[in-house]
């Protein structure tokens, strides 16, 4: 069963877990365009698998947050939509609404680096096209 | 051989000059990692405005220009300057418009559409790597126009979209300008805009027709309106 099978079936199957694969040659974006979120070459070094599989919990981590930032922010304009300034301002959740939107926001902030990693950049990005943003 | 994983470098700047527009506003360096918003309505020069602000680093630094309304080439002979005729400059064509690439100097990608989220992140990161194999003293991005995104893509996933490429260029220390039309969208959509950036750069037209701008949230910005040369 070649990789691309594989992953027809994980994805048939209902799973919407990262799935790297491991390949003889360097794909590139090659992989990243079919659907995988990311690789290691044949023969993975145990160094190189943890890793790799580190790197994905840190990604889910990091879209998870990017996901509850977008959450707030909708909450938010929301709340704008439907009352006033002076409303808003008396309010305590509003205020808990807003430190939170700040604390989330500080926390993707300073987990920025993990986009210099071309493939945790890449797919990412591939998440947002495939409506990855709302789910 | 095992391959290494691709990652991009931070470029070695820590500020970058900011050029006569906003030192006009008291703003004479930018600190690297920043990202500048140009806001405005229609037809108030912010795709000239990101440009100069990229001219001001060549040609010792590198431009990258995302663009969606105009086509490469367009972007390729509007950065180019008498002093810099040919600048150190990759552009990464989002614009439906057909390029013809092969008649241009100079690094293009062709991705083909704002919609295409997965083609643009393979092209900013060959130009990434492109220009780390030069090496260079700094990095600037223009992002024309975040308005193109928002008619194709809808708002939360324009916002995630931007967080990421924000968040790469800045962790890399790169400067982004990105350009926002404010006619085309809900105050709301612009307040979020906003607060992915660190400061910005608000054009208006005065009564007289003159183009005025103000500078606000960077370093020394005294918030004043004046006209812009």
């Amino acid at each position: 069963m070649s990789g691309r099978d594989v992953l027809e079936r994980i994805r048939a199957a209902g799973y919407d877990c990262h799935v790297a694969m491991v390949t003889a040659v360097d794909p590139d974006f090659d992989i990243l365009e079919m659907g995988f979120d990311d690789y290691v070459t044949k023969p993975p070094s145990r160094e190189e698998l943890r890793t790799v599989v580190a790197q994905l919990v840190d990604r889910a981590d990091t879209a998870d947050r990017l996901q509850e930032y977008h959450a707030l922010l909708a909450k938010q304009s929301a709340l704008r939509a439907e009352k006033t300034a002076e409303v808003l301002e008396s309010s305590d959740d509003y205020a808990s609404l807003q430190a939170r939107i700040e604390r989330v926001r500080a926390e993707i902030e300073a987990s920025a680096d993990v986009f210099l990693d071309d493939a945790t950049f890449v797919t990412a990005l591939r998440n947002a096209d495939e409506g990855g943003a709302e789910k | 051989m095992t391959n290494r994983r691709q990652r991009s470098q931070r470029v070695e700047a820590t500020t970058y000059d900011s050029g006569p527009v906003l030192s006009k506003h008291g703003v004479e360096t930018v600190t690297a990692d920043q990202r500048l918003l140009i806001e405005g309505p229609t037809m108030t020069g912010k795709r000239d405005l990101m440009l100069s602000l990229l001219q001001t680093g060549l040609p010792e630094e590198h431009a990258m220009v995302i663009t969606t309304n105009k086509s490469a080439a367009g972007i390729q002979s509007s950065i180019a300057t008498a002093d810099t005729p040919s600048p150190n400059a990759s552009i990464i064509d989002c614009s439906t418009i057909d390029s013809t690439p092969d008649s241009v100097a100079g690094e293009i990608e062709i991705v083909g559409s704002p919609e295409d989220l997965t083609g643009l992140g393979i092209a900013v990161t060959k130009c990434s790597r492109r220009i780390e194999e030069a090496s260079t003293n700094g990095v600037r991005v223009g992002i024309d126009s975040i308005s193109s995104f928002l008619q194709y893509i809808d708002e939360a996933r324009v916002l995630y979209c931007l967080q990421v490429l924000l968040g790469r260029f800045s962790a890399a220390d790169y400067l982004t300008v990105s350009t926002l039309s404010i006619s085309s969208h809900p105050q709301q959509v612009v307040e979020s805009v906003r607060s992915l950036h660190d400061g910005r750069i608000e054009l208006r037209e005065s009564d007289a027709g003159a183009i005025e701008a103000r500078v606000l949230g960077l370093e020394g910005a005294d918030r004043t309106w004046r006209t812009l040369d």
